[in-house]
């Protein structure tokens, strides 16, 4: 019973958060989806970042998260109604069926690869669970967490306390209320993330467009070998790629409401802010972001009252992590500049790079395939695709996956091992968010029937 | 007014969901064993973290070279006690044996004393105040 209160809690204060900030989106369910799986997130990041202010001040975890929930609850909700019910035809039907299939499939193979390895694979037991044993601990003890006695044997799997903290401490949370280190708690975080992932994709891509493209989004996100494999290793990279998607998402839902008051935009800044408290390549992401944002009202292309309100929301996780990085676990830059003039790194990381996109699926069944049936079947949508918010999130991502080239070209460690070792993992950040902006610009089923009217039939005169 | 679907969105639909269906029903993962054996160290262990304090810190001393695997496992296992070199300082050491050795001798040796055995290899001595 209180591992459910337990877990339930962020759901809740998060579903209530978003659910004020954004008017009501119809259709109603797919409102509702988008609205807890958003909320399911920002519950997580707001009670970690909640235990972590109070492991710093004055404790008091149960009080202050009763308080937080009393306090979205009465929060004056956004009244407007946006969106419309739309009819399912056929073809969205059948796309819905195989949707659940395999939605089913992904449970049944999370949950055997959880049962076969319950601590995880080895980051999530030798980094982000070893840290949130430290974390649960009452006192001071929670310092351990960044201790370099954690370090203190030789080797390249140090145990990292400059890594963000936001998993660690959600799962430390839950460790501490229930008062015992059950496996189940990191099990339950990676499921979440995982089905919130697809089911806020499914959810968006149906309000922003069509049922069908909802869930052609959520079958390739289904697909990609590299996101499922990824989704019970108990790392922070699918949990990285929600917040990453969030971000997109919520800036898309802005720009569908450009007349409203904006407050998507204060959950998009506190959704890149999580990325910044999730992991390290977050940080890139929320400086990204920003400066596309900037660029944007420079360019009269954003109002600057949006780009204000994204750094309301920006603000808290941002100061949290930069108070960690300067006072509780300062880390050090791995920069090597004198790998920038090597040709040959640049064509091992692009082979790479290659590899891993090719090995995103088996043979035929890969997203790439199922992106060009899309195409093929929906063709572009020229609006979506002027959309200014939507051209900047295609630039971010696009910006991220430079990003991620230059860290694998100045990386101080042996280049292949660093690829081997975490190429897949950062490309399964970027995948969800990317499959959201390539399906965005898709036209819909309803738009291509709609275009070619069936003439009625001529009657035959006798 | 009723409306045509385009052939080429029949077609592209119809491969979505052709692939969509042989991709899940192919996806199927087979059980999956812990290389690291956390589980199982864990069922070793659990004397031990029942018996030390949870503020101690122990240094490691193996018959087997230890590898990182290991080290990391068990600093899991124990945490929130650190593991830590020989070269901290620390009063208790953490054992753990493949072969059969005599720990009276084996602790004697060092000027350390047996404080428990556990089973399958895992001892716990200290180090005798000096």
């Amino acid at each position: 019973m209180i591992f459910l209160i337990t877990v339930a809690a962020p759901v809740l204060i998060g579903y209530l958060l978003v659910r004020a900030l954004l008017p009501t989106l119809k259709p109603a369910w797919v409102g509702i989806l988008l609205t807890l799986s958003l909320g399911a997130g920002c519950g997580v990041a707001l009670l970690s970042l909640l235990r972590f202010l109070g492991q710093i001040t004055i404790g008091a975890f149960w009080i202050s998260e009763i308080v937080l929930l009393c306090g979205v609850y009465f929060l004056r909700r956004d009244d407007r109604v946006q969106g419309e019910s739309r009819a399912i035809n056929a073809w969205g039907w059948l796309l819905g069926a195989v949707l659940a299939v395999a939605v089913g499939m992904q449970i049944v193979n999370f949950s055997r690869v959880s049962e076969g390895m319950p601590h995880g694979q080895w980051d999530a037991w030798a980094i982000w669970n070893l840290r949130a044993a430290f974390l649960a601990e009452p006192g001071a003890a929670w310092r351990g967490g960044f201790s370099p006695l954690l370090s203190d044997f030789p080797g390249n799997f140090a145990t990292h306390p400059d890594y963000p903290m936001l998993l660690s401490e959600y799962v430390a949370r839950c460790w501490a209320l229930t008062g015992s280190r059950e496996t189940a708690v990191p099990i339950f975080v990676a499921a979440l993330f995982s089905f919130a992932t697809v089911a806020l994709l499914v959810s968006a891509l149906t309000y922003l467009r069509s049922w069908t493209i909802g869930a052609i989004g959520g079958l390739i996100l289904l697909s990609n070998a590299t996101f499922t494999l990824n989704t019970s290793t108990q790392y922070a990279d699918v949990p990285l790629s929600f917040f990453f998607l969030a971000t997109g998402v919520l800036l898309l839902l802005a720009d569908a409401d450009r007349e409203g008051p904006g407050y998507a935009m204060i959950l998009a800044g506190f959704m890149a802010g999580c990325a910044a408290w999730t992991k390290n390549e977050g940080l890139v992401f929320a400086a990204v972001v920003s400066l596309a944002l900037c660029i944007c009202v420079l360019l009269g292309k954003l109002p600057a009252r949006r780009l204000l309100l994204f750094c309301s929301g920006l603000a808290l996780p941002l100061a949290v992590v930069i108070y960690f990085k300067i006072v509780l676990a300062p880390g050090s830059l791995p920069v090597s500049l004198s790998h920038i003039g090597e040709s040959a790194r640049y064509t091992q990381i692009l082979t790479a790079f290659w590899t891993e996109a090719c090995s995103m699926g088996a043979g035929l069944s890969h997203p790439a395939a199922y992106l060009a049936l899309a195409f093929l079947a929906l063709g572009v949508s020229p609006r979506f695709l002027q959309s200014p918010l939507l051209r900047v999130s295609l630039g971010i991502w696009i910006t991220m996956l430079a990003a991620y080239f230059v860290v694998y070209v100045v990386t101080p460690y042996d280049l292949a091992w660093h690829l081997g070792s975490s190429l897949g993992r950062v490309l399964t950040q970027l995948v969800p968010g990317a499959t959201l902006l390539l399906l965005a610009i898709c036209g819909t089923a309803e738009q291509t029937s709609a275009a070619t009217p069936i003439e009625p039939k001529k009657r035959k005169r006798n | 007014m009723n409306y045509r679907i385009p052939l080429r969105t029949v077609i592209g639909l119809s491969g979505i969901l052709l692939l969509a269906l042989y991709s899940s029903l192919q996806s199927s993962t087979a059980a999956v064993n812990d290389p690291a054996q956390i589980a199982a160290l864990q069922q070793r262990l659990q004397g031990v973290v029942r018996d030390v304090p949870r503020d101690a810190m122990l240094a490691y001393v193996s018959d087997v070279a230890p590898d990182e695997s290991t080290i990391y496992g068990i600093q899991y296992v124990l945490a929130p006690r650190f593991i830590v070199k020989d070269s901290r300082p620390h009063r208790l050491v953490l054992g753990n044996f493949r072969q059969p050795v005599d720990y009276a001798e084996f602790a004697r040796a060092r000027g350390w004393i047996v404080v428990k055995e556990y089973p399958q290899g895992v001892v716990l001595f200290e180090k005798r105040p000096e």
